[in-house]
């Protein structure tokens, strides 16, 4: 059973680092995200790849709300075909 | 003085009377206490530690460390070891039910229960054993496996923490290398809002403040140290079997409510994560060298000394270290990119940037992006919106997909537990204004300009009680040459990218040259800012230069009129020949126009040359005037750091 609220914790307390990891598509912060969500190991490259290319969506602006990062991280990962299933644990 | 046994009964009626005790509850707590004595379970190392019990410098006995009135139970709990063992075990009774705010006595002193029952064998139908359904959660949660000793290290300009930090992290059992950010630390710290530097130290050194353990995620910590304060961390990882790593936990949630009175020097943050070390695993004795001061790199070593207890050491460079190794990989054009987009004077539509291959593009937009961090947290970015800027240049970068992925900042030689020892003494011998002497010098702490720099920060100078006795064989016996109370110095090379100003203090007794010819030891304080620069390379060289603004107050009742004030520059470079041998050629200058009135210089080269980690040869030459006499001097000497 995945925690959401500790998934939302990680997001809140590292934003710049996620931001940073996702651009490169790469890195330790976004390698924890992976794992709090769940995301197994033959995803993980889909994982990288969809955040990198959906920055600007995750991250609206650069005063963005966790609410809003966690919510655009669920409709991103959503409509990946593979990457759906993990929508839900965030 | 009553008889032992009516005081053993009107004991035990006391403990009654705090915890609803039936017939055969107090049968029973009769039975645990008395076996208890015939155990010596009081003397025992185990419930010292448990109670952080120290002995009394001063007579006999002991006391506890822990300064909030909740540890104890017992009325003397504080400096009596048997009475708090028994209000303990008359505690554990009670039948108080857990709520958030509060805890039956078993849980929140679950370590002194898991040890008294093993010792004792509890009996749970004739004590009922308590569920303690808020430390199981807590435990389930941490899931632990393993211990790591952090270490960040030093954060230049900024004394107090120039002795660097240590805190433990618990490490999760499904942690592995790419996820060590999701485990909990513990750290030990003094509990103010404090942020001025010098209030700090002063009211650190007192014991004013009381200090705490708080438990938070570790990417805070990660955070905090790497990113807010540009210090790298060392991460230690510890060999404890599962069972220690229980009692580490349980003395944690133990000690979390609890106080201690935080002092800067000894009962500080190395110190109290030995004593959980040594409630872990109670046969290392940790904190025995540690009576007078605790400096965070020897807590370290002496860890990690242990047969078996260090596993492996993980290093994580800063945000200013990670910029700085990056951009000594880069031309120095992309070097010029960064530095402007960092500073937001080019776009990524610059035309000249657009013909950089992609994979230099993203180096370049990595690094301007970390770059503007820096400027951001510092306070230096002069970026209007630097959030929007970061973004920008982040959204840039995801276009490019793949990346240049650069080597790790390689993992410095000398780690901070491997560098020269703490302490120094030196033996040498020279010659002054034609007189021979022999020297003794001896310095508690810690670290100066000269000394090798492996496992230290480079230009963090930060000395106290530095004492030298000369003897100039005239007959009239050894002298006091000089005390420096503190000598801290902070020298940041600047160049393009660093700008940090640099700055030294000192104060202490030294001999002072006077009109008629005598030299008595004379209190003063000096310092000053300055500036820095490497040479010839901005970015990575062997030779520094330096100029300081200096000012000086001295005061001693044969000086003219009792003190003279001075100010003037003073000059250096600072050159690593080859790896173990630095010289400093300087130059001073003082104008004193206040008070006993002069002009006084200095001029000299000084030279160490680096025998052992823990050995080294200097040889100091000057030439110095005060009150219008000049003399030279010389001295070679031997340096032995343990």
């Amino acid at each position: 059973m995945r925690s959401t609220w500790k998934t939302a914790m990680f997001i809140d307390g590292n934003k710049e680092r996620l931001a940073r990891d996702m651009s490169i598509g790469n890195g330790e912060t976004l390698d924890s995200l992976a794992h709090l969500i769940g995301v197994r190991d033959e995803h993980r490259a889909a994982f990288n790849r969809v955040v990198q290319e959906n920055l600007s969506l995750i991250f609206p602006s650069d005063k963005a709300a966790t609410g809003q990062i966690v919510v655009a991280l669920k409709q991103v990962l959503s409509s990946e075909r593979e990457l759906a299933q993990y929508a839900a644990s965030i | 003085m009553p008889s032992p046994t009516r005081r053993w009964c009107s004991f035990v009626c006391l403990l009654c009377s705090l915890a609803p005790c039936g017939a055969p509850a107090a049968a029973y707590l009769d039975e645990l206490i008395a076996r208890s004595r015939e155990l010596r379970l009081h003397e025992r190392r185990e419930w010292h530690r448990l109670l952080h019990y120290t002995t009394n410098l001063v007579g006999p006995g002991v006391h506890s460390l822990a300064d909030a009135p909740r540890f104890f139970l017992a009325p003397d709990g504080k400096t009596n070891p048997q009475s708090e063992l028994e209000a303990t075990l008359a505690s554990f009774f009670s039948d108080i039910q857990e709520t958030q705010e509060a805890q039956n006595p078993q849980c929140a002193f679950v370590s002194r229960y898991s040890w008294l029952d093993r010792q004792l064998a509890f009996d749970s139908a004739r004590m009922a054993k308590q569920p303690c359904k808020r430390f199981n959660e807590w435990r389930a949660a941490l899931n632990p496996q393993g211990v790591t000793l952090v270490f960040p290290t030093a954060y230049l300009n900024n004394p107090p923490s120039m002795y660097g930090h240590t805190l433990l992290r618990i490490d999760a059992r499904d942690q592995d290398e790419k996820t060590r950010l999701l485990a909990y630390s513990i750290n030990y710290a003094a509990n103010t809002d404090e942020t001025n530097g010098l209030a700090f130290a002063i009211n650190g050194l007192l014991g004013v403040y009381p200090g705490m353990f708080s438990i938070l995620p570790y990417y805070l910590k990660v955070r905090e140290y790497n990113d807010l304060e540009n210090r790298d961390i060392w991460e230690y990882e510890l060999n404890l079997t599962r069972e220690e790593i229980d009692r580490l936990l349980m003395h944690t949630w133990e000690l979390a409510p609890i106080y201690f009175d935080y002092y800067f020097f000894d009962e500080n943050c190395s110190y109290y994560l030995l004593e959980l070390l040594e409630a872990a695993r109670p046969d290392l004795d940790l904190t025995r060298g540690f009576r007078w001061w605790a400096l965070p790199s020897d807590t370290v070593r002496e860890v990690i000394r242990q047969q078996g207890l260090l596993k492996r050491v993980v290093y994580r460079p800063s945000n200013a270290t990670v910029i700085r190794h990056r951009l000594e990989l880069m031309s120095p054009e992309e070097r010029t990119f960064v530095n402007e987009m960092g500073r937001g004077r080019i776009s990524t539509r610059d035309s000249a940037y657009a013909a950089l291959p992609e994979t230099a593009q993203a180096r370049v937009l990595e690094v301007s992006h970390d770059y503007l961090n820096y400027l951001r947290i510092t306070g230096r970015s002069s970026v209007d919106e630097p959030a929007t800027l970061a973004r920008d240049l982040l959204l840039e970068r995801s276009r490019l997909g793949a990346g240049p992925y650069d080597p790790p900042v390689p993992v410095p030689g000398v780690r901070p537990d491997q560098g020269h020892g703490t302490s120094r003494i030196a033996l040498g011998a020279g010659r002054r204004d034609r007189a021979n002497f022999i020297e003794l010098r001896a310095r508690p702490s810690y670290h100066d300009l000269m000394d090798s720099d492996g496992g230290y920060a480079r230009g963090a100078q930060i000395e106290f009680f530095d004492l030298a006795v000369r003897d100039y064989g005239t007959g009239i016996g050894p002298r006091l040459e000089d005390l420096k109370l503190v000598n801290i110095a902070s020298i940041s090379p600047r160049n393009e990218f660093f700008r940090s100003p640099s700055w030294k203090i000192d104060a202490g007794w030294a001999r002072r040259r006077l009109a008629g010819g005598d030299e008595p030891l004379v209190f003063g304080v000096h310092g000053g800012p300055g500036l820095a620069w490497t040479v010839p390379d901005s970015l990575r060289s062997n030779t520094m230069i330096y100029a300081f603004i200096e000012s000086a107050a001295e005061i001693h009742k044969r000086l003219e009129k009792g003190f003279a004030l001075g100010a003037g520059p003073s000059f250096g470079v600072l050159t690593d020949l080859n790896p173990r041998w630095r010289a400093e050629a300087y130059a001073r200058a003082q104008r004193f126009f206040a008070g006993d009135t002069d002009t006084a210089w200095a001029a000299g080269l000084r030279q160490r040359y680096t025998l052992a980690t823990d050995w080294a040869l200097r040889l100091d030459l000057s030439r110095e005037r005060q009150e219008n006499q000049s003399w030279n001097a010389a001295l070679i000497s031997l340096h032995h750091y343990f």
